[in-house]
């Protein structure tokens, strides 16, 4: 086998897995954080919701508002935030603690080296 | 239970025996004589569950080489569909909440198609109550002598709900969704007998709404309030938007079953392990018939109840150790019959029972469309202990006979066509983690966060926010994500 066969048949060996994470071919590779995101989140314009809201841009928007399809929880609409590098890092660390009663099932992110590296690919995601 | 101790003597004889060959693949690979080692895989998963399968494809995902172990001939472990009963009902993990994300993503993902779960109650969720040889309705329970509660609202509660609505009004308030493991709560890690009884509760209103047909544990006093706290907190959440709860298609298994075929590697069925070895640079994971895998790390998702029938060399450290041998599960037991005609339109009762009889809980399963009625009696606490200490046939036919008493209009209705005893499975040995008192304090709930040694775990006892199905695929994902830091 040529070496280009062989990454060919290595590249559809995965194919069938990464098919539904699909990416553009502007898009950066995830940092591994992300991986506890996607079962909830899509993050490019006009991918569907799933549990979670698609999070296209999401930055500078008001919580619980962008996807007026998407059912928030209560406590999150009425909590006022909006969505910037820094109010995302809090809500990254504990979204529990930074608003009570919120239905995000996520148990946090302590490392603030891999929070910074999710938050600055979403940003470039999410535009 | 003499029925345990037995298999864990012959389990842990067998071990011996495999051991030997054990060592001398171990000896031989030392010597260059006897030809290059095969290169290990990176992580030897053991069982294929959701949380070993979810692990198997984020690793494989990432680049990662997996083997993955399994000791039944099927997938799935606890997700279990019943293929021999029309109808394919679930007989493990069965209801798929709206806010389980990685399991519904996973099922989108690999089209395995999601359709709401016919409801297990009747409209308004009502079950007949049948206790102490009368049957009554919901109205009718309220105003009964037998109902232990002087007032509303816990009166005019069903004696199903009683439990939960007694607990929810003094839920601790948790600063995030893990916070039941948090040591700040670690003092109300008590048995919900304690703190009812302080609050007032005799013992028939504990029994009647913890020890007959219990969702969790046998009684008040075995289940730790503080797990039950937890469990509201993580229905709250995964209700989410109060969309329809969902199975898949012909039965969860479809689910386990779409992941192993998007696996690159093989699931190898029929590998019960019985010893983890580890050494300085990989973990050998011996079968009952001596075969030895080995990886560069090892995945062990093996409920704690067969995780102890495991010899692991070196031995686990304490915590661990005592987590694997105490750590409780539900006992269930199951009947499942065919329903010849609908007897609920002759009698006007709602179908699902909630009965203080050997039958416990009697439940309409199935889609109701692919297959005749359903019915399903689940059993659970020391009912099912009895149940299953007799021989199946006698089994059955007292569950038979118990429904059929608490039910006339059933006589000769029913035809019982499978019986599933999940306490003495061996690749299961219960149903799901039932925190006791003070276990969740001792550090438990906990043990299993971080590797030990070249072993990680993972497996429904070791999720930290969801429980079930969800907290097992959870749990899959934090194994995965450490693993890919590690190799
Ligand atoms: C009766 C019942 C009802 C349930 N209802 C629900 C529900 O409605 N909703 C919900 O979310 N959850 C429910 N659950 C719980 C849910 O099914 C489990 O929490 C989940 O499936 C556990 O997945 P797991 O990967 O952690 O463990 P498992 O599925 O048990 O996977 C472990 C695997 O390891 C294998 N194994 C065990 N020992 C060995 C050994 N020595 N060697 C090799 N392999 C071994 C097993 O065969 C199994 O395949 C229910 C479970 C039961 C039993």
């Amino acid at each position: 086998m040529t070496k280009f066969s062989i990454a060919l048949a290595a590249a559809f060996a995965v194919a069938p897995i990464f098919s539904a994470y699909a990416q553009t071919a502007a898009s950066q590779p995830a940092p591994r954080a992300w991986l506890q995101c996607r079962a909830c989140h899509t993050i490019k314009a006009g991918e569907a919701n799933k549990v979670g809201p698609n999070l296209n841009k999401v930055f500078g928007a008001r919580a619980g508002a962008i996807r007026p399809n998407f059912v928030y929880s209560p406590a999150l609409k009425s909590s006022g935030i909006v969505w910037n590098e820094k109010t995302l890092d809090t809500w990254l660390i504990n979204p529990a603690k930074m608003v009570r009663g919120n239905r995000m099932a996520y148990p946090g992110l302590a490392d603030p080296v891999q929070r910074k590296a999710l938050i600055d690919w979403m940003r470039k995601e999410a535009r | 239970m003499s029925g345990g101790l037995t298999r864990r003597t012959l389990v842990k004889a067998g071990l011996a025996a495999a051991l030997v060959p054990a060592a001398a693949t171990a000896a031989a690979r030392k010597q260059p004589a006897a030809g290059p080692t095969p290169p290990a895989t990176d992580v030897l998963i053991l069982g294929a569950g959701l949380s070993g399968l979810n692990a198997a494809m984020l690793l494989e995902e990432q680049g990662f080489r997996v083997t993955v172990l399994e000791g039944r001939e099927r997938l799935g472990g606890r997700v279990f569909s019943l293929d021999d009963v029309a109808g394919h009902p679930d007989a493990g993990g069965g209801v798929i909440a709206p806010g389980y994300a990685r399991v519904i993503d996973r099922a989108n993902q690999l089209k395995v198609p999601l359709v709401p779960i016919m409801p297990r109650a009747d409209k308004n969720g009502a079950m007949t109550i049948h206790l102490a040889g009368q049957s009554l309705s919901a109205a009718q329970w309220a105003q009964s002598p037998l109902n232990p509660f002087p007032e509303s609202p816990l009166r005019t509660t069903p004696p199903y709900a009683v439990g939960m609505a007694g607990l929810r009004p003094a839920a601790p308030i948790f600063q995030s969704a893990d916070d039941w493991r948090n040591p700040a709560f670690a003092d109300r890690d008590q048995s919900i007998a304690e703190y009812l009884t302080a609050k007032g509760w005799t013992p028939e209103q504990l029994r009647i709404a913890f020890a007959v047909n219990p969702g969790y544990g046998n009684s008040a006093s075995d289940l730790s309030v503080l797990m039950m706290w937890h469990i509201q907190e993580n229905m709250r959440i995964m209700i989410g938007d109060g969309g329809p709860t969902v199975h898949a298609q012909g039965g969860n298994m479809r689910i386990p079953e779409a992941m192993a075929a998007a696996l690159k590697s093989e699931v190898r069925l029929n590998q019960h392990v019985i010893g983890i070895r580890s050494d300085s640079d990989g973990v050998e994971a011996v079968t009952v018939d001596g075969t030895v895998h080995r990886g560069r790390w090892l995945l062990c998702t093996l409920p704690a109840s067969t995780a102890r029938l495991v010899n692991f060399a070196p031995a686990l450290p304490l915590l661990q150790q005592a987590a694997i041998d105490e750590i409780a599960y539900n006992r269930t037991f199951q009947v499942f019959f065919e329903v010849a005609e609908p007897f609920w339109e002759i009698d006007g009762q709602p179908a699902a029972m909630w009965t203080d009889t050997l039958a416990g809980r009697v439940m309409p399963v199935g889609d109701g469309v692919s297959g005749p009625n359903l019915l399903m009696a689940y059993v659970n606490g020391h009912a099912a202990d009895l149940l299953s200490r007799l021989p199946p046939d006698q089994a059955v036919a007292r569950v038979l006979r118990s429904i059929e008493r608490a039910r006339p209009a059933a006589t000769q209705k029913l035809r019982p066509v499978r019986y599933v005893n999940w306490q003495d499975d061996p690749f299961a040995g219960g149903a799901y983690t039932c925190w006791r008192p003070g276990q969740i304090r001792a550090g438990f709930a906990k043990a299993f966060d971080n590797a030990v040694g070249r072993v990680i775990f993972a497996g429904e006892h070791t999720a930290r926010l969801a429980r079930g199905m969800e907290g097992a695929m959870e749990s899959g994902e934090r194994a995965a994500l450490q693993l890919m830091e590690l190799l």
